[in-house]
């Protein structure tokens, strides 16, 4: 300390008074242990109203990234692969050649009953045109 | 005088604002507590206040500890604090509850609880009749100083502060502080010589 400001010349006087202070703020343990639990109770009731926002913050934080890692990745659209149009490559002359080898094959197997219906509506055509022309010639005679 | 001493130089906070949590205030309230509670009493001379607002200086620590930046000690901040606590108590108060002790002094200034606890203890063996007046008179001189004046005294002579240390707890520069603290010795010195002699 500097002199100017020790109060030497006070030194019993500023003892007697610091020590009076020290006196009057002695207490005993009890009253120490009970100021620091009611501080503490208090710092501890300021951090619960402040956990509740940080615990929600994290939750939600949580669950999103569990979102991203436990969601399966959606599938990729698979690309069907497009039937191939098989190009044959054929000369002219081997294309007439197929036209005539399908005429003389006659007709379809899967066009069969059609070509059959076919017929039989010729023949009951024919049949009627017939008795209608010998109709005519007997009314004709 | 030496046991403040000691804890003062022997717990130089290193903790900074990026630490400071609840765990570290429950080893602070123990450090800090007793300490607290003396300054405010020797600012506040009333009991139940300095209780209260030891617990109330704490608390706004917690509140406040995002803004301690580590320039100062968390002592000092801590006593900083209390310091402020103490102004805002005066302020509010200042009608009653000077008045009450100014009566109380008028009344008996020789009856002061404080010195008669420093009397009964002492008179008993090394000091006498004209060391309890003398500390009566010391503390009927600290009542009427200066809000500044009475704060630098007491981190002065009371809790043994440096002068820089006051500055930084009072947030004031150290020329501040050397007059005020000037100031202050200078009325109690006046004050004890006329109580030597005889007035």
């Amino acid at each position: 300390m500097a002199d100017d400001f020790d109060g030497d010349d006070m030194k019993g006087p500023l003892e007697g008074w610091r020590e009076s202070i020290a006196e009057r703020a002695e207490r005993p343990d009890w009253f120490w242990s009970r100021q620091h639990a009611r501080v503490m109770s208090q710092i501890n009731a300021q951090r619960a109203t402040s956990v509740p926002k940080l615990a929600w913050a994290s939750l939600a934080a949580t669950i999103a990234v569990a979102m991203l890692l436990i969601l399966p990745t959606r599938p990729e659209k698979q690309i069907q692969p497009q039937a191939k149009v098989q190009q044959v490559v054929m000369s002219d002359h081997d294309l007439m050649l197929a036209v005539e080898r399908t005429l003389n094959a006659g007709t379809p197997s899967s066009l069969e009953p059609a070509s059959l219906l076919a017929d039989e509506m010729n023949q009951a055509l024919e049949t009627q045109v017939q008795s209608r022309k010998a109709k005519e010639r007997k009314y004709e005679n | 005088m030496a046991d403040s001493m000691v804890s003062l130089a022997a717990v130089q906070p290193t903790l900074t604002s990026q630490v400071l949590t609840a765990e570290d205030f429950d080893e602070l309230v123990r450090r800090n507590q007793k300490r607290i509670f003396r300054l405010l009493m020797s600012l506040l001379q009333d009991e139940d206040a300095a209780d209260t607002l030891t617990q109330e200086c704490i608390l706004r620590a917690y509140k406040k500890r995002a803004s301690f930046r580590g320039e100062s000690s968390v002592d000092t901040w801590l006593f900083r604090i209390a310091v402020n606590l103490a102004r805002d108590y005066h302020r509010n108060k200042k009608q009653g509850f000077w008045k009450r002790l100014f009566a109380d002094a008028r009344d008996d200034e020789d009856d002061l609880p404080a010195v008669d606890l420093v009397a009964d203890r002492r008179s008993t063996a090394e000091v006498g009749l004209l060391a309890k007046e003398e500390v009566a008179q010391v503390w009927h001189t600290v009542r009427r100083l200066s809000p500044n004046q009475r704060e630098v005294f007491v981190l002065r002579f009371a809790e043994e502060m440096g002068l820089d240390e006051i500055a930084q707890t009072l947030s004031m520069e150290v020329g501040t502080v050397k007059s005020h603290l000037s100031r202050a010795l200078t009325a109690v010195r006046n004050r004890l010589e006329e109580h030597r002699n005889g007035r």
